[in-house]
């Protein structure tokens, strides 16, 4: 139970690290969000519950890679908040509404990460407009795209390591 | 029987806590939890920039083993050379006085002023809503807030330059975050040397990695094809009498710091003009490509230059009193006698009021605007 725990944990800080890293930059900016496809994967798998706290410990630790800011005022703001919002409801409407209707397999995955990943960003968009400023350098559809593409594999990888069968879980 | 009810409204609960926690973090942006949750950022990016070397190593080993012991051949060869020029004082003091002109000639930043310190990036994260890039030195380091990043890159004539990457915007103990120029909150100002073009450069571009420059004068030719259908100043539709040769384009020109901020000292290469933009009112706008390639920056130097002193304190004594507004209340001498000095003072000419408006009716004792209905 703890290594379980203990597994996941390093999972999140894998796909953390992995963000931040230019090894899968396609150019022009467009690079996957691993974090989405993990906290989905586990949604998918675990159930709301657990996807909505991976969701909010995720999206917390992407958070805090947005640095601060100096206001005019000489003080300090964060944006810490913003995904810890997004993929936190994100994986709980996953976990909550579709996860029965869910059959595994490679067009369904696309499908589902694709339209999540989205979600998400819309949603952290929508956030960062209504609390900060406008930001029109933002990627929805082609990051959205290159998570579907990756999607499939990463849930098999995910699959494998977290030994969690898609149709075990279901039953 | 705490934790029974908790396990009952465990769902509601934890959605409750989750949209509360963000939500008020979100309003009350520098409260000290939300503090010490970003402190995590350093500990996070050092082994964010740990993988991130360890990956490009596995990346690059595909094809690049050759080239890399070539590599290796020749920076120790360089290293030799090197050494040998470390020993001639002489010709290093009248190279950097060379330098020092060729900088002058060529507009480079007088980089020289300040002193400088080179870091490593952690991580970049264009992927973001907020794009930062993390690197490995900090307040330990003499980084402070505000200071100019510039990083080698290739310019437009294919020579190596340090183009501008952004600025420091946050600062802990062993790592900083920079703000790059292709951030959606990034501004500055920017000018092209030889050319009347001053502009306003802005990261909100709506382009993966390119950045705007918005404010420029509606008079200057930034692509002689772009026609638009405001027909202000050289943009105007084509007719027999108006030529424009490629001469006026600024497409492809290289675009560098202004100083109008007092952040960045000027003349640091940005990057160069590709495309016109819309219309922006009367304004016209471009795209800029910048040099730096942020998907493959490894090297970053920070210049320890804080920004200007944003504004000079005027002596007291020489301060002017201005007695009432510029705009003042006219007395119109028919209508009243002057019996105290008015803060403006008019010329003692007689006024006559004009204008159709107030003709036959009874003329308002004062006008807040002296320009209107008013001639000499």
């Amino acid at each position: 139970m703890i290594l379980e725990k203990l597994f996941i944990v390093i999972g999140v800080l894998l796909a953390h690290f992995l963000n931040g890293s230019n090894i899968f930059e396609l150019g022009n900016a467009v690079r996957p969000d691993f974090m989405i496809i993990f906290v989905l994967f586990f949604a998918l798998r675990k159930g709301a519950l657990v996807g909505l706290w991976l969701g909010f410990f995720g999206g917390l630790l992407t958070d805090t890679a947005l640095g601060a800011e100096i206001n005019p005022d000489s003080s300090l703001y964060y944006k810490v908040g913003l995904h810890s919002f997004s993929y936190a409801i994100v994986a709980y409407i996953v976990g909550k509404l579709t996860r029965n209707a869910y059959t595994e397999n490679y067009i369904s995955i696309m499908i589902y990460v694709f339209g999540f990943t989205l979600l998400s960003r819309l949603i952290t968009y929508l956030l960062f407009l209504l609390f900060f400023h406008t930001n029109s350098n933002y990627s929805f559809i082609y990051v959205s795209i290159y998570n579907a593409v990756i999607g499939p594999m990463l849930f098999f990888v995910f699959t494998w390591i977290y030994r969690l069968e898609a149709d075990e879980v279901r039953s | 029987m705490f934790w029974s009810q908790f396990g009952k409204n465990e769902e509601v609960l934890s959605i409750t806590f989750v949209v509360f926690f963000s939500l008020t973090s979100l309003t009350w942006k520098g409260n000290l939890l939300v503090r010490g949750i970003a402190t995590f950022q350093g500990i996070g990016d050092f082994f964010s920039g740990s993988f991130d070397s360890f990956g490009s190593v596995i990346k690059s080993s595909y094809n690049k083993i050759e080239s890399f012991e070539r590599v290796r051949e020749e920076r120790d060869s360089c290293l030799a050379v090197m050494d040998e020029y470390q020993q001639m004082a002489k010709d290093a003091d009248r190279l950097r006085a060379e330098n020092t002109i060729l900088r002058q000639e060529l507009n480079f930043s007088a980089r020289g002023d300040y002193p400088a310190i080179r870091a490593e990036v952690l991580s970049v994260r264009l992927n973001s809503i907020y794009r930062t890039i993390i690197i490995d030195k900090g307040s330990e380091s003499g980084i402070k807030s505000y200071m100019p990043v510039v990083s080698r890159a290739i310019d437009e004539r294919g020579k190596f330059v340090e183009a501008l990457v952004g600025k420091v915007i946050a600062v802990s103990k062993g790592s900083s975050v920079v703000q790059p120029l292709i951030n959606s909150n990034f501004n500055m100002g920017v000018s092209v040397p030889g050319t009347n073009l001053w502009a306003s450069l802005s990261g909100n571009s709506g382009r993966g990695t390119e950045v705007m420059l918005d404010y420029i004068d509606s008079g200057i030719v930034i692509d002689p094809h772009a026609f638009t259908p405001i027909g202000m100043g050289p943009s105007l539709p084509p007719s027999p009498n108006t030529y424009f040769s490629e001469g006026y384009s600024k497409i492809g020109k290289a675009v560098f710091s202004s100083s109008g901020s007092g952040v960045y000292p000027a003349g640091i290469p940005i990057g160069t003009i590709t495309e016109e933009g819309p219309r922006n009112g009367s304004f016209k706008t471009a795209y800029v490509r910048p040099f730096v390639e942020f998907d493959k920056l490894q090297i970053v130097t920070i210049i320890k230059k804080l920004p200007d002193k944003w504004s000079e304190e005027w002596p007291a004594e020489k301060s002017v009193q201005v007695e009432g507004p510029y705009f003042g209340e006219i007395d119109f001498p028919r209508e009243k006698e002057p019996t105290t000095q008015t803060p403006i003072s008019i010329p003692p000419k007689p006024l006559k009021r004009v204008g159709k408006q107030n003709q036959g009716n009874e003329e308002p004792k004062n006008s807040s605007n002296p320009s209107l209905g008013v001639e000499p």
